[in-house]
């Protein structure tokens, strides 16, 4: 009857409390702990892939370039039936929340990939809640 | 004066201002108005519910913190009394956590995360395993891909 022989565990909503204090390098090693940690901690670290180091967009990119390859691969054999795969091990780009598009435009020179992650973004119905685009031209100092 | 008891049915009785500090109880106090029925506490323990009184008592005076005034604070924050109340073992942590979530102490609760926070900050994945008893139940290759896909290269 009485609940003190439970040991106390942390729920994930506890966890995602914690994690969204944590900075980058922390919530990755964060999220190499176990399934749990690494389930609470993914969405939490790709929210916002291009808003921070240049390493790290770089890393997103390529990840988010994977799942253009395989959107293109789905519509040539484009039978009703396939399941879909996800070419990684998360679907990353579907915790997007901020995007960066200075950032990308400046990782990404050329515009029909870029264009191309937006219409994938758009396609996929990814809601952001931040749009940063900085026609300053000042963004590279500050950020990469 | 508000009653409470414990989850062992351990009765406590605390001003009504520290029992409204937190938002479950000062909602239920606004609903049932002044009662002398002890309000029940099934999921707080006596020793933790000890905690959360001394916590309350301490902070009674703060002003409210409101649910969206989240702004990112740095966790190296937490005062003296506050770093002293959270010395506390790791299962009276997490305890403290949850009670402060249930009972929906808002103050208590950040204070709680933000030292789990800081014991997390600067630890490899080993580390923090080994910090919170906590079980690898990654397969090799899961492991390999989770890395593979979020490690981004600092050098090289």
């Amino acid at each position: 009857m009485s609940t003190d022989i439970i040991k106390p565990r942390l729920v994930s909503d506890i966890l995602i409390k914690i994690f969204k204090t944590l900075g980058a390098h922390d919530l990755l090693s964060a999220l190499l702990v176990n399934r749990e940690w690494s389930q609470v901690a993914v969405p939490i670290y790709w929210r916002a892939p291009f808003s921070y180091k240049k390493k790290r967009s770089m890393l997103a990119l390529k990840i988010y370039r994977l799942f253009l390859e395989q959107q293109e691969n789905d519509t040539i054999h484009s039978s009703q039936t396939t399941i879909k795969t996800l070419p990684t091990l998360y679907d990353y780009p579907f915790f997007l929340k901020e995007l960066n598009f200075t950032n990308l435009l400046e990782l990404d020179k050329d515009i029909t990939n870029v264009d191309a992650i937006l219409k994938m973004l758009t396609s996929r119905e990814i809601r952001l809640t931040t749009f940063i685009m900085d026609n300053t031209g000042t963004n590279n100092d500050k950020l990469y | 004066k508000v009653k409470l008891t414990s989850s062992e049915g351990t009765e406590f009785i605390i001003d009504r201002k520290v029992a409204e500090k937190s938002v479950l109880l000062k909602n239920m106090l606004e609903d049932v108005g002044e009662s002398d029925m002890a309000i029940p506490l099934p999921n707080v323990t006596g020793p933790i519910l000890n905690k959360v009184i001394d916590y309350c008592t301490h902070h009674q005076d703060d002003p409210f913190v409101s649910q969206e005034d989240d702004s990112k604070k740095v966790s190296d924050d937490i005062d003296d009394w506050d770093a002293e109340f959270c010395k506390v073992d790791q299962g009276t942590l997490f305890e403290l956590i949850l009670s402060a979530n249930y009972l929906d102490i808002k103050p208590l609760l950040d204070l709680t995360c933000k030292t789990v926070a800081n014991m997390i900050k600067g630890k490899t994945p080993d580390e923090i395993r080994k910090t919170f008893n906590i079980i690898n139940d990654f397969t090799p290759e899961e492991e390999e891909h989770v890395r593979k896909e979020n490690e981004w290269c600092e050098e090289r």
